[in-house]
């Protein structure tokens, strides 16, 4: 199973828009609620119309009745930690009523997957090869990238950090973009001007 | 009196109304700031969104996932304890010198850019600190080498010549006023108006 971050999923999506095809991505548990923010996001991002979130907790039933009234938008279905073996079963049986002109993403666990995969082999099937393993965004500069950023204006402006701290906090540096930039990569934006 | 004294009273006399008309043009450009985007978070999406889709059209040569996991990042606010609102979002790796072995966004005529944006996050949404955007084009391409859109921070000592939000023209040592631009409104420039007028047809 490969894994995938919310943002590379959503323009996955984006370019399946107009299918009904089934997403399944994999989180743990306690990290869910994060994987579906993170996909909600997304999503508002990538694909650019409306996106609804469904809770499956209240069984099958709820669960066909929700998602055929929303046929035509991307659906994020969640809540289905609980569900049993029965429950599973059901949607097995009634798969078929759940054609969609949109794709849907379940957001489960892996035991939810590993039941999925038992009870419901017909519509894991119909997932087929889109079981994803969410991993957090990575958007954010890691901490070698920050260093990197850091070296390169230590080498281009000849001064340490401690120089260039000292030099904002006595207010008389000419601040170009780089040193700005500089300033807020060691987390002392504070130091920068506000505006008028 | 010899030529050299002349030009010199010229000077004296024509500079303070020069430097008052020009920061008289930099209250214009800067009274005419573009439209705060709500949050951080939506500035950068804001400008993935665009930046994937220029690779899906092929405008970019790079591909989606550079944009995502590669180019694209914003610094990290919480790990390194900003005042909140305070980030950097950066497109490609730091590159004073021009150096094509280094990440960067590189579009289909190979022009090659990547660019820096400081913004601080407030009530009315984002501001925009401070910018440094830069396009390169290659030989084929014909002059300027490269066009780099610059906005400094406020209290910058450039403010006070009219120029804290400049454009150097193809060189280091020249630059002239420019209007704030929304990051999109650069990006856009990169991606469809900076090319040549007419490939067929290069003027010097």
């Amino acid at each position: 199973m490969q894994a995938i971050t919310a943002v590379e999923l959503a323009y996955r999506i984006a370019i399946q828009r107009e299918t009904g095809d089934w997403i399944a991505l994999i989180t743990s548990a306690d990290r869910s609620e994060i994987a579906t923010g993170e996909i909600l996001n997304a999503l508002g991002e990538a694909v650019e119309d409306q996106v609804t979130i469904v809770d499956a907790s209240r069984g099958t039933r709820t669960l066909t009745h929700q998602l055929l009234q929303i046929r035509e938008n991307v659906a994020v279905v969640t809540g289905m930690s609980n569900w049993t073996v029965e429950q599973w079963q059901q949607l097995d049986g009634v798969r078929s009523r759940l054609t969609r002109k949109a794709p849907t993403v379940l957001v489960i666990s892996e035991i939810v997957a590993a039941n999925l995969e038992i009870n419901a082999p017909n519509f894991a099937s119909w997932v087929g090869g889109n079981f994803w393993t969410w991993i957090p965004n990575t958007d954010s500069l890691s901490v070698e990238e920050t260093e990197r950023r850091l070296d390169t204006l230590r080498t281009w402006a000849g001064k340490s950090d401690a120089e260039i701290i000292a030099l904002a906090e006595r207010g008389d540096v000419a601040l170009g973009p780089q040193y700005v930039e500089w300033l807020v990569l060691l987390g002392k934006g504070d130091l920068i001007a506000p505006s008028n | 009196m010899s030529s050299g004294s002349f030009f010199w009273a010229r000077e004296i006399s024509l500079r303070p109304q020069i430097e008052s008309r020009q920061r008289r043009l930099q209250e214009r450009l800067l009274d005419a700031i573009p439209t705060p985007h709500a949050n951080v978070k939506k500035c950068l999406s804001d400008i993935r969104r665009l930046l994937i889709t220029a690779c899906d059209e092929g405008v970019l040569m790079n591909t989606k996932l550079d944009v995502i996991r590669g180019l694209l990042k914003h610094s990290d606010e919480p790990r390194q304890m900003n005042r909140p609102g305070t980030v950097a979002i950066v497109g490609g790796e730091k590159n004073f010198h021009r150096d094509l072995e280094k990440a960067h966004f590189r579009r289909n005529d190979d022009a090659w850019f990547d660019f820096v944006i400081t913004v601080r996050e407030g009530e009315e949404g984002v501001e925009l600190v401070a910018y440094n955007f830069e396009i390169r084009f290659p030989d084929s391409c014909g002059p300027p080498p490269f066009i780099r859109f610059d906005l400094n921070p406020p209290g910058h000592p450039n403010e006070e010549h009219g120029v804290r939000s400049h454009v150097h023209p193809g060189t280091d040592n020249y630059s002239m006023p420019s209007p704030v631009f929304d990051p999109i409104e650069i990006l856009d420039l990169f991606l469809s108006g900076l090319a040549p007028r007419n490939p067929e047809k290069r003027r010097r």
